[in-house]
C-alpha cells in the first residue's frame, strides 16, 4: 500500500510537471503573435495587466484540463491520505505488546502523511511555475 | 436460475423512472452505510428509491462514508483492545511481564485511537470543502 501511493505520487508530480511545461511551451507560442498583431493595428504599446494575463490564462483548454485534473487528484489523494491513517491506527490499536507491529503501523501513518506533504508541494510548484497561478 | 437471476439484476439497475430522496437506512451497529452521503434516487423496477451515482461528486460521498465507516471500526478495535488489556492485567496475579505486557496494549490501542481522531479532523475539513 505504502508502495503503491510513494509510487503514485511520483507520478503525478512527473505528470503534473509535464503539463505546466506544455503550458509554459504552448502560452509563449500562442498568446505573443496575437498581441503583437493587435499592437501593430493599434500602432500602440500597451502592456496587458496580470488581470487580462488570468482570463486568458483561463481560456486556456490545457489550463483548464489541468484545473479539472488537479482538482481530482486533491480530492482523491485527501482520502488516500486519511484511509492509510485510520488504518495505520487500527493497525496500531491491534499491535498489542508487538513491537514489530508497532513500528509497521508507524511507518504506514508515516508514509500516508509523507504522500500528503509530496502532493502538497507538488501543487504549490504547480502554482508557482504557470505566470499569475492556475487556480 | 441464473437467467432468472441475471434478469433481475438487469432490471435493478437498467429500470429508472423518477428522481425520489433516499430514506435513511438502519445503521447497524453505529455503523452508516457507502451510501450515507448520497441524498438524490431514482425508483427502480421494484418501486424502491436507489442511490443515483454520478461520477465524481457520487465518488467524493462514498469515499466519505468508507472514511466514516473505518472510523467506526477504528473506535470499536480500540474500545476491545482496552478491554482485553484489562482482562490481561485482571488475570496477571502479580505477573510483572503479562502487567508490562498488559500497559503496552493499552497504550498502543489509545495511540492507534489518536491517530485515527487526528485523521477525523481531516475528514471534516475535506467534507467542508467538497460540501
Amino acid at each position: 500500500m505504502t508502495k503503491f501511493i510513494r509510487k503514485t505520487g511520483t507520478m503525478i508530480a512527473a505528470i503534473a510537471m509535464f503539463l505546466s511545461f506544455s503550458v509554459l511551451s504552448s502560452l509563449a507560442v500562442s498568446t505573443n503573435p496575437v498581441q503583437s498583431q493587435q499592437d501593430a493595428a493599434q500602432t500602440q504599446i500597451t502592456t496587458p495587466t496580470s488581470q487580462q494575463v488570468n482570463s486568458k490564462l483561463q481560456e486556456n483548454p490545457i489550463i483548464k484540463d489541468l484545473n479539472i485534473l488537479i482538482n481530482f487528484m486533491t480530492g482523491v489523494v485527501g482520502i488516500v491520505v486519511v484511509g492509510t491513517i485510520i488504518a495505520g491506527g487500527i493497525e496500531y490499536s491491534m499491535a498489542g505488546n508487538n513491537p514489530q507491529k508497532v513500528t509497521n503501523a508507524r511507518k504506514r501513518i508515516a508514509n500516508g502523511i509523507l504522500a500528503m506533504f509530496v502532493f502538497l508541494l507538488m501543487w504549490a510548484f504547480v502554482n508557482w511555475l504557470v505566470p499569475g497561478g492556475i487556480f | 436460475m441464473a437467467v432468472l437471476f441475471i434478469a433481475k439484476l438487469s432490471l435493478f439497475l437498467a429500470a429508472i423512472g423518477d428522481k425520489c430522496t433516499v430514506p435513511k437506512a438502519k445503521s447497524f451497529f453505529f455503523i452508516p452505510t457507502w451510501w450515507e452521503y448520497i441524498t438524490g434516487g431514482e425508483r427502480d423496477a421494484f418501486n424502491q428509491c436507489i442511490p443515483h451515482v454520478t461520477f465524481p461528486d457520487g465518488a467524493w460521498a462514498i469515499g466519505l462514508a468508507v472514511l466514516d465507516i473505518l472510523l467506526r471500526l477504528a473506535g470499536f478495535i480500540a474500545v476491545v483492545m482496552i478491554i482485553v488489556a484489562g482482562v490481561e492485567y485482571i488475570t496477571s496475579i502479580g505477573n510483572p511481564e503479562k502487567i508490562t505486557s498488559a500497559r503496552k496494549r493499552i497504550q498502543n490501542s489509545l495511540i492507534g485511537l489518536a491517530a485515527a481522531l487526528v485523521a477525523t479532523a481531516f475528514v471534516s475539513f475535506i467534507g467542508r470543502q467538497i460540501g
